[in-house]
């Protein structure tokens, strides 16, 4: 009997062609080793510098590893054009002549969750690029980790790289937005480096065809231009990735509860950030208003408001989550784009716009439509676009000053308003840096006051997808009004029972409020007449 | 002479150290990416557990808690569904297809039609599922096509209407009719002696008679396969689901088993509970492949000499 498991007929061939193939794996199996072996070799020697986006995650001293988003070399933004070359031409213009860290750029991984999985990951195993770009919301529950920089003293200092500045802070233009993004602990741990708003992209040419000449002032108007628009067999409006029904709810709140907001505000905000965040309320205070019977069955503007946004929903895209809106309104199938300021760079650059097109907003609800409206212009939706926070991975690869001095160089006005025109998505958020004039519409629509709750972002977790969940199933007529309103008022309730009791989630400041207001916002709760 | 003989193989062999050497990679990699987070699962199972936490010891609270929750036995209900649609056309549409290549007379029309069904197997599965999602979105292929025949009632929000989502999921793939079933149903067909073939022709039995009476009870086994491998496709598949629903919605529309255990893992951090729904996929499986072997039992045929 062989040892060696193969027939033992005399196949002297046989064996020969499997010894070759034996010897050849083998080889292959070390070669593969040494190849590995001398691959993270080099990886750790290479010299890192400014170029095309790198995935590696492994904390590496010398570089500073930096996440720009939508700014990324080789990103291109919306899709279309050339991709961007301005960030390498900055991280190397910043290295040039310096001492210290060259720049890597490493996107961050996109896990589809907001809730950024992959980045606790990171932060957990201290690995995580030094420079992020990260909803500053997302971070406040883990600022008490240590995670992030607190940014404050250091914006106290001047910005070398912005002439005649003496304290880095004051180079944000819009200082109100600023602070609403100071995290509970009053500290600010990022930098809004720009502003992103959303617009109706509309065709001119659709709406003269439907004899429609000026975009109208009041929703009952749009209803009456959308039934028109519907009539020529056109998705009269719609939005890009389903955000129509998140940003709608937010939107039709604000203007139905606009007239009792300054009485439901039972925690004011920062008096730094009242000129954006007047009247917002925080998740707190939507939990205690909960309790005491608002955004439940028995508040008829909820109701209206739910009822407002399904009939608005009659006009949209058939297939919500699947339809891609910019092809419907390239090719003339869709009059009206709800979107971002960031597709203003494909509406100027497709060349299949062939068509005359404008910018507006979603009109004012009006006492025509509901009794509970305002009258009051709609909202913006919008505001931070790139957030840049810094990460423990400064401190614990030692070079903390050097993000801060690469912050410094890019919030200089000549720098950011290199980076926001070779993009053109977002307006600089810093003094002395010139805005595309083709983002002006968008700028007039920030003027307006922002909504009073962003509903689905102050939810969190599981109670924040079964919502969102059960949107899509109320506005492709799964359940009913009814039937909706009970299961949002039980995973309310969910939601502030799991809550209820946290730092930060303390209802005895405000049921003190209350017992001041209660008769006036009780009231409320009864329908209108 | 034959001491010398087999002396001189034994050193023109490789050592015996070095195949088990070489074994041992594999073996190591199939341990730790297949064996161990299986078993893990099947513990963990009995656990409340979120990654990168602490898993505690709840017994059968997993279980409990499945059996009184309602998406989990919508879930169900829903596969079941997909089951029915999919033994219903998975199994039938490419045996049709198989008798037919099988029946063509020229060879180089079999070989033809039999690449041209395997060729769309190159189109990795995620492009098709895209493809579908683009097929039945608002400026799809299926809306263009109502739309210019008039019939712009019947145009409708097909992943997004809980009327039509489920069904819009199953009819990925249609018409059902290429592939690997083909293959296997043909290499069936063209496994049946040419003699017994020839002896249903000349006792005059009709082509109906030949399928239903020869052709189906001699390639029992490949049905056999591809029920099991259905049935496994059914039950632990939902990448179709993820890429054009992306959560099983509207509402819990198309919500399958396999989906809940991911979105338990991963999305809701309840990994315990999505490992007990994996076990339990596991165990139902199970069944169903042992209760097929023991009550439709197949045999190779053997032509009497």
């Amino acid at each position: 009997m062989s040892r060696f498991p193969f027939s033992e007929n005399g196949q002297a061939a046989t064996d020969c062609v499997l010894r070759v193939a034996i010897h050849g794996a083998a080889a292959a199996f070390f070669s593969t080793l040494c190849c590995l072996a001398a691959l993270i070799a080099t990886s750790c020697a290479q010299k890192d510098g400014a170029g095309m986006p790198d995935n590696r995650g492994v904390a590496t001293r010398g570089v500073l590893r930096v996440d720009l988003n939508i700014y990324n070399p080789g990103t291109i933004p919306a899709g279309i054009g050339e991709p961007n070359k301005v960030s390498a031409e900055l991280a190397e213009s910043w290295q040039a002549g310096r001492k210290g860290p060259r720049i890597r750029y490493q996107p961050l991984i996109q896990t589809g969750a907001s809730e950024g999985e992959w980045l606790k990951t990171q932060l957990i195993g201290g690995v995580a690029p030094e420079i992020i770009n990260l909803n500053a919301e997302i971070a406040w529950p883990d600022v008490g980790k240590g995670w992030y920089v607190a940014l404050d003293p250091f914006l106290e200092q001047p910005n070398p790289y912005a002439e005649g500045n003496e304290h880095w802070i004051e180079l944000f233009s819009n200082q109100d937005l600023v602070n609403a993004k100071r995290a509970p602990d009053g500290l600010l741990y990022c930098i809004p480096l720009d502003i992103v708003e959303t617009g109706i992209f509309y065709n001119k040419d659709l709406m003269a065809q439907a004899g429609i000449t000026e975009f109208p002032d009041t929703w009952h108007d749009m209803l009456d231009v959308l039934d028109r628009l519907q009539a020529m067999k056109l998705v009269p409006m719609t939005s890009v990735a389903n955000l129509g029904s998140d940003w709608g709810q937010d939107i039709i709140f604000e203007m139905l509860y606009h007239d009792i907001l300054p009485e439901m505000d039972l925690a004011p905000s920062r008096p730094d950030a009242e000129g954006y965040l007047g009247h917002y309320l925080e998740p707190r205070e939507a939990g205690f208003l909960f309790t005491k019977g608002f955004f439940s069955t028995r508040d008829p503007r909820w109701r209206e408001m739910n009822r407002l946004l399904l009939e608005w929903r009659g006009y949209w895209a058939r297939e919500l989550k699947n339809t891609d809106p910019m092809r419907l309104f390239l090719t003339g199938r869709l009059a009206m784009l709800w979107d971002g300021s960031w597709s203003i760079r494909r509406m100027v650059t497709d060349p299949y716009v062939d068509f005359e097109w404008g910018i507006a907003y979603i009109p004012a609800i009006t006492r025509e439509t509901s009794p509970y409206a305002s009258g009051t212009p709609a909202t913006v939706i919008g505001g931070a676009a790139i957030q840049l926070h810094v990460t423990h991975s400064a401190v614990l690869n030692d070079n903390l000053d050097d993000c801060i001095d690469f912050l410094m160089y890019l919030t200089a006005p000549q720098n950011i308003e290199r980076l926001a025109s070779e993009a053109l998505v977002f307006i600089p958020n810093i003094r002395g840096a010139q805005m595309d004039p083709r983002l002006e519409p968008f700028n007039e629509i920030f003027q307006r006051r922002y909504c009073a709750i962003k509903w689905l972002e102050s939810f969190d977790g599981e109670y924040k997808k079964y919502w969102r969940r059960m949107l899509d199933y109320y506005l492709n007529g799964g359940v009913d009004l009814d039937e909706f309103l009970v299961m949002l008022e039980d995973n309310f309730a969910k939601w502030v029972e799991a809550h209820r009791g946290e730092p930060g989630w303390d209802f005895e400041p405000l049921e003190a409020v209350w017992q001041q207001r209660e008769a006036n916002l009780i009231r409320e709760l009864e329908p209108a007449r | 002479m034959q001491r010398a003989v087999r002396r001189r193989r034994k050193a023109d062999q490789p050592p015996l150290a070095l195949i088990y050497g070489l074994l041992l990679a594999p073996a190591a990699f199939l341990v730790t990416f297949n064996y161990i987070p299986a078993f893990s699962a099947l513990y963990h199972a009995f656990t409340e557990w979120d990654i990168g936490g602490e898993s505690t010891w709840v017994g059968l609270a997993n279980f409990r808690a499945l059996t009184g929750d309602p998406v989990f036995h919508k879930s169900i209900v829903n596969v079941a569904k997909l089951g029915i649609f999919a033994f219903a056309t998975h199994l039938t549409v490419p045996f049709v297809v198989a008798e037919m290549i099988f029946h063509l007379k020229s060879e180089r029309w079999r070989y033809f039609c039999r690449v041209a069904v395997v060729l769309p197997m190159i189109v990795p599965g995620v492009v098709t599922f895209m493809l579908w999602s683009y097929i039945y979105s608002d400026a799809g292929i299926l809306t263009e096509l109502l739309v210019r025949l008039h019939l712009h009632d019947w145009v409708r929000g097909w992943l997004s209407d809980p009327k039509t989502a489920l069904w819009a999921v199953a009819f990925v793939g249609f018409p059902f009719a290429g592939g690997f079933n083909v293959l296997i149903y043909y290499a069936g067909l063209t496994n049946i002696p040419g003699s017994v073939l020839e002896a249903a022709e000349l006792d005059g039995l009709s082509a109906p008679g030949r399928i239903l009476r020869m052709h189906i009870p001699l390639i029992l086994q490949q049905v056999k396969l591809l029920v099991v491998m259905t049935m496994i496709g059914v039950v632990n598949g939902f990448e179709s689901i993820y890429i054009l629903t992306m959560d099983g919605g509207p509402g819990y529309e198309t919500t399958v088993p396999g989906l809940y255990m991911y979105l338990n893992g991963f999305s809701y951090q309840r990994m315990g509970l999505a490992c007990a729904i994996g076990l339990l996929m596991l165990l139902f499986l199970l069944a169903f492949t042992l209760s097929l072997n023991r009550f439709i039992r197949t045999e190779d045929y053997e032509p009497e000499v």
